[in-house]
């Protein structure tokens, strides 16, 4: 009768934690709605890896040999060999996007470029407190508040934390509405806060949202190459939405594959959330980091507005800037909800839209630049 | 985790080129749709 108890006596103290954390992460998407599409599948799958001789992860069976396991195979397959989960996941998340706010005031493309900031900030700080450059540069890609592009960076750079990192990705994102308005109010006064901003979109013509996404690809790629996936796939997402010819593909991509991409994704994405290399104080560390990055993108946003505000007879509310991180909408919608805190006559809700896709552009391209960079400052 | 000088060299030179990068493509993709809004209108 032994056997029946095998899997009890096995168990250890990290894999205890590791529960917690698995239910603490459905509990944060079902209770709180935390990115429950992503913090669910990634909750439960932390049970299901932790679980004594898992049979969702390979075994070596005695008498029978090695067998496979259908998490860590999805693994292999989908995220370690070709980054294909979250590359797929990109086509769905840009035929979803709408850039129309930003073609119409394309100033606010430079908002998602200096909320990238927090990200190499974070990378400085990692390497202070002793982690190698590549896992810094993959802990700093949290601060693209893009789960994705997270997880690809610190694959392809083989950084051993990317359970973590995906963790504090998917979980600061979920947290934008609580953390922005932190951020920003300690770096804006509320007169600052108060100012409003005349919205006359310019029209946006049917020929530029075609060219739009081909010209995007070709620029990042001739000055990032290594950027040509995730840009690329993102761009090919919009340019099947905006094209007009392609209805039912875009629906089938916006819908279907990144839905199911997106259920794979969190699952599989739970392999490296075994105990062993998940349950230490760099995990603490990290979580600790992905703050700071997303405080410091933020902060970075609002102080490059006030810096515009300085050569421009047009105002901007510099909360706006803080909507140049990739998080969307949520990150738009705190900056309307700051503006009307502020002055209840207060608009910015298409600035910060605007601002907000266009860090969605400036997230992928951060995350190129780094696999672009990093191997050539580590050579 | 061992503290290493070259690493925090090397970070702090991706900090200027990356975000130099990045604002570059973003200006010029700025300026290529100013550029095409005004001609088209």
């Amino acid at each position: 009768m032994s056997f029946l108890l095998e899997g009890f006596m096995a168990v250890t103290w990290q894999q205890l934690v590791m529960y917690a954390v698995g239910i603490i992460l459905i509990y944060l998407a079902i209770k709180k709605g935390y990115e429950p599409s992503l913090l669910l599948p990634m909750g439960f799958g932390a049970i299901l890896v932790n679980l004594p001789f898992s049979g969702v992860l390979n075994q070596n069976i005695e008498g029978i040999g090695e067998v496979a396991g259908i998490i860590e195979w999805l693994y292999d397959i989908g995220i370690h060999a070709s980054e294909a989960m979250p590359l797929l996941l990109f086509i769905g998340i840009g035929a979803m996007i709408d850039f129309g706010p930003l073609l119409s005031n394309p100033k606010m493309f430079l908002f998602g470029a200096a909320a990238q900031f927090g990200i190499f900030f974070v990378v400085t700080v990692a390497v202070l407190l002793g982690f190698d450059l590549r896992d810094a540069a993959s802990i700093g890609i949290i601060g693209a508040a893009d789960g994705p592009t997270a997880i690809l960076v610190s694959n392809v750079l083989k950084s051993q934390y990317m359970g973590p990192i995906a963790v504090a990705a998917y979980s600061y994102m979920a947290l934008v509405p609580i953390i922005q308005p932190v951020a920003i109010k300690a770096v804006t006064t509320k007169k600052e806060r108060q100012i409003k901003m005349a919205y006359n979109p310019a029209n946006v013509s049917k020929g530029l949202r075609i060219a739009f996404p081909i010209i995007v690809t070709v620029i990042a790629g001739f000055i990032a190459p290594t950027s040509v996936a995730l840009v690329g796939f993102l761009m090919f997402g919009n340019l099947l939405r905006e094209c007009g010819v392609l209805n039912s593909l875009s629906e089938a991509a916006q819908n279907m594959l990144a839905n199911l991409v997106t259920l794979l994704l969190g699952i599989t994405i739970s392999f490296s959330m075994v105990a062993e290399s998940f349950v230490n104080v760099q995990t603490l560390l990290i979580m600790g980091l992905g703050l700071v990055a997303f405080i410091f993108d933020s902060i970075a946003g609002v102080m490059f507005a006030k810096f515009l505000n300085l050569f421009s007879k047009n105002k901007i509310n510099p909360m706006v800037g803080a909507a140049g991180i990739s998080a969307f909408p949520m990150s738009a919608r705190v900056i309307q909800k700051l503006g009307q805190e502020a002055d209840n006559q207060n608009f910015l809700l298409m600035h910060a839209v605007g601002a907000n896709v266009s860090g969605q552009i400036a997230s992928v391209l951060a995350g190129g630049m780094i696999l672009n960079l990093v191997p050539q400052l580590l050579k | 985790m061992n503290f290493n000088y070259a690493d925090l060299m090397a970070s702090l030179r991706l900090m200027g080129q990356g975000m130099l990068g990045i604002f570059l493509v973003m200006a010029i993709i700025a300026l290529i749709v100013y550029l095409i809004t005004k001609i088209k209108k």
